[in-house]
């Protein structure tokens, strides 16, 4: 080997010097830190928005339900069984909508200091099928009706007799516990009971009779429209406690759910069965979870008589509550503000307590844990049709 | 061992640079053009569900505008007009072939179908293609009103007897609009294979007309 390739040797075996490891290896963890803290933060944000979209997805929805639910209220059905024309009292008077105020608050964590409310809603009017059904007759006894089969409505929800008729379907909508109204050709209204139902002969039996061929029901009361009425609740409801919730529900340690914030409100849709205002078994549906915030207001026409000018004034909270009681059908808008928070409270997401006025943004699930739930709420003024189209007096 | 001399040294360390530089221009060329497939995809079916959605609203908006246009259509006509309207589909040879929209009436029941130049006053189209979906846009609104499950109602009436025997009388009736947007027929061709995009939206309302007298 000579000296040029000697030399050659000897630089491709060069290590790096000491100087420059040090230089090498302090810019290499610097480099490597960064990238680590930059994909840390984008993870943990991208993480923060991904369920923040994901509230803000959920509680669109459960306002899409809740406008489809509140504009059918009173559909084939009554703003208020009280103002119609009738007969007799009912076993149970009907109204298009109820509201509670606030009953459902000590379901939401800390709510007082979140300033935040869980109103229930009570919606009543056909929602078991689209159609009001024609009656043929009434049996002579009184507390049985026949419709006609030939009717498009009964055909298209029902089938064709002989062809494809489906009786379980008559049945699930002509079931005990929702109630009928029957509207005779004279204009009088019926609330009765459903007792019970025979799908071959498309008969309904309810209690109580009608009196056949009398003043009210002149004949055999062919020629009346008659539809079911099914009664819808929202709640906020505890899913650790709430019967229907409660059993598919994967059970999680109390203490854990304090600590991160997980402590569940889940608004809910149910029905109602008109007897006993008890939930209807298999009815309860999941409409949002982590509930913040359910609150509704409603605008009033208080023209009280025929003629009178439109009188339209917005309550809110008790005085709604009193005033439904007495004249639902003067409703005629609903205000639906509904709020979801996220699982977890952030704790680089400082509480503030809430600014009247101001929408709610941070909620505190836990006053012992730093940070606050991420809120996302949506709201909408929702019409009823069917209340105004019926324009009841007084 | 064959002496390698400097010259061959750079030559080969050289070689081996060329072949790095180009696996890494590879690899980037690569990566941007999957990020700019994937994002034309994207955009592509974000694109795409804008327009269904556009479509669906407005096939609602047809679909309801048939309804109105059906009520004016009463309205204007007056309910004697629309129950010798119903009772000409008495006939059985005027009957509504409704399927496969809807199964058709049973035998002997009245149903009756408004096309959308029924509702035209004049030279005036009620169900328009700029009213209906907006302006600049290919799709032509259709749509057909057919109106069935009629039935008298006396009601009550002020100073009128209420027992359901006077000659006076409402009539009811189911209206079921349906709205379709479609392509003009101009813009199509026998040959043309081309998935054409349309959009259907029925609306469906119980009307009551009158009083008239019997």
């Amino acid at each position: 080997m000579n000296t040029h390739d000697q030399r050659a040797h000897s630089r491709s075996r060069a290590g790096f010097t000491l100087l420059e490891m040090m230089v090498a290896l302090t810019a290499g963890f610097l480099a490597i830190t960064g990238i680590y803290y930059l994909g840390s933060s984008s993870s943990r944000h991208f993480q923060d928005q991904q369920r923040i979209a994901q509230t803000q997805m959920s509680v669109r929805m459960a306002m899409g339900m809740l406008r489809r639910d509140i504009s059918r209220a009173g559909f084939f059905g009554t703003p208020n069984s009280r103002a119609e024309r009738r007969c007799f009292t009912p076993p149970q008077e009907v109204q298009g909508i109820e509201f509670i105020d606030a009953m459902d608050n000590a379901v939401l964590p800390n709510a007082a200091v979140n300033q935040v409310n869980a109103d229930r809603l009570r919606l009543s009017g056909n929602y078991a099928s689209s159609d009001a059904y024609f009656v043929r007759t009434f049996a002579a006894t009184g507390n049985r009706l026949f419709m006609q089969r030939e009717w498009q409505a009964f055909r298209r929800d029902f089938g064709v007799v002989g062809v494809d008729f489906s009786a379980d379907a008559f049945r699930e909508v002509f079931t005990p516990g929702r109630m009928l109204h029957i509207t005779t050709q004279q204009g009088n209204h019926f609330f009765v009971t459903i007792t019970g139902s025979d799908p071959t002969n498309g008969a309904v039996d309810f209690t109580p009779g009608v009196a056949v061929g009398g003043a009210c029901l002149a004949g055999l009361g062919g020629g009346a429209l008659v539809a079911p009425m099914s009664r819808i609740e929202y709640a906020v409801v505890d899913p650790r406690v709430d019967p229907e919730l409660v059993a598919i529900r994967s059970a999680s340690p109390a203490a854990v759910e304090l600590a991160t914030g997980r402590v569940p409100s889940v608004l809910v849709r149910r029905e109602l069965n008109f007897n006993n205002d008890n939930p209807i078994a298999g009815t309860t549906r999941v409409v949002l979870e982590y509930v913040a915030n359910v609150d509704y207001g409603f605008v009033f026409d208080d023209a009280i008589n025929d003629g009178d000018p439109v009188n339209f004034n917005f309550r809110t909270g008790r005085p709604a509550q009193d005033e439904i009681a007495i004249r639902p059908h003067h409703v005629r808008t609903v205000a639906v503000t509904v709020s979801a928070r996220t699982a977890n409270q952030d704790i680089r997401f400082p509480f503030v307590a809430p600014v009247a006025g101001l929408p709610l943004t941070r909620y505190q699930v836990n006053p012992a844990v730093a940070g606050a739930a991420r809120v996302r709420t949506a709201s909408a003024e929702v019409l009823l049709p069917n209340f105004a189209g019926r324009n009841l007096r007084p | 061992m064959t002496p390698m001399n400097t010259n061959a040294l750079r030559l080969h360390g050289s070689k081996r640079e060329e072949g790095a530089v180009l696996l890494i221009v590879m690899l980037v060329i690569l990566t941007t053009t999957a990020l700019a497939v994937f994002a034309v995809r994207s955009t592509t079916t974000e694109i795409r569900a804008a327009g269904y959605y556009r479509m669906q609203m407005q096939s609602q908006k047809v679909g309801e505008s048939g309804l109105v246009a059906a009520m004016a259509w009463v309205d204007f006509r007056g309910p004697k007009a629309l129950e010798e309207a119903l009772q000409s589909s008495e006939n059985a040879s005027q009957r509504l072939d409704m399927e496969p929209l809807e199964r058709n009436v049973a035998i002997d029941r009245h149903a009756y179908r408004l096309y959308a130049t029924d509702f035209n006053i004049g030279p005036v189209q009620v169900v328009d293609q700029e009213s209906a979906v907006g302006s600049r846009q290919i799709y032509q609104p259709q749509v057909l009103v057919d109106i069935y499950d009629d039935h008298t109602y006396p009601g009550v009436l002020a100073g009128y007897r209420s027992d359901g025997y006077g000659r006076l009388q409402f009539i009811g009736a189911t209206y079921t609009s349906r709205g379709r947007l479609q392509l003009p027929s101009d813009t199509t061709t026998v040959a043309d294979t081309r998935p054409f995009y349309e959009g259907a939206s029925d609306a469906r309302a119980r009307g009551l007309s009158g009083p008239y007298s019997l």
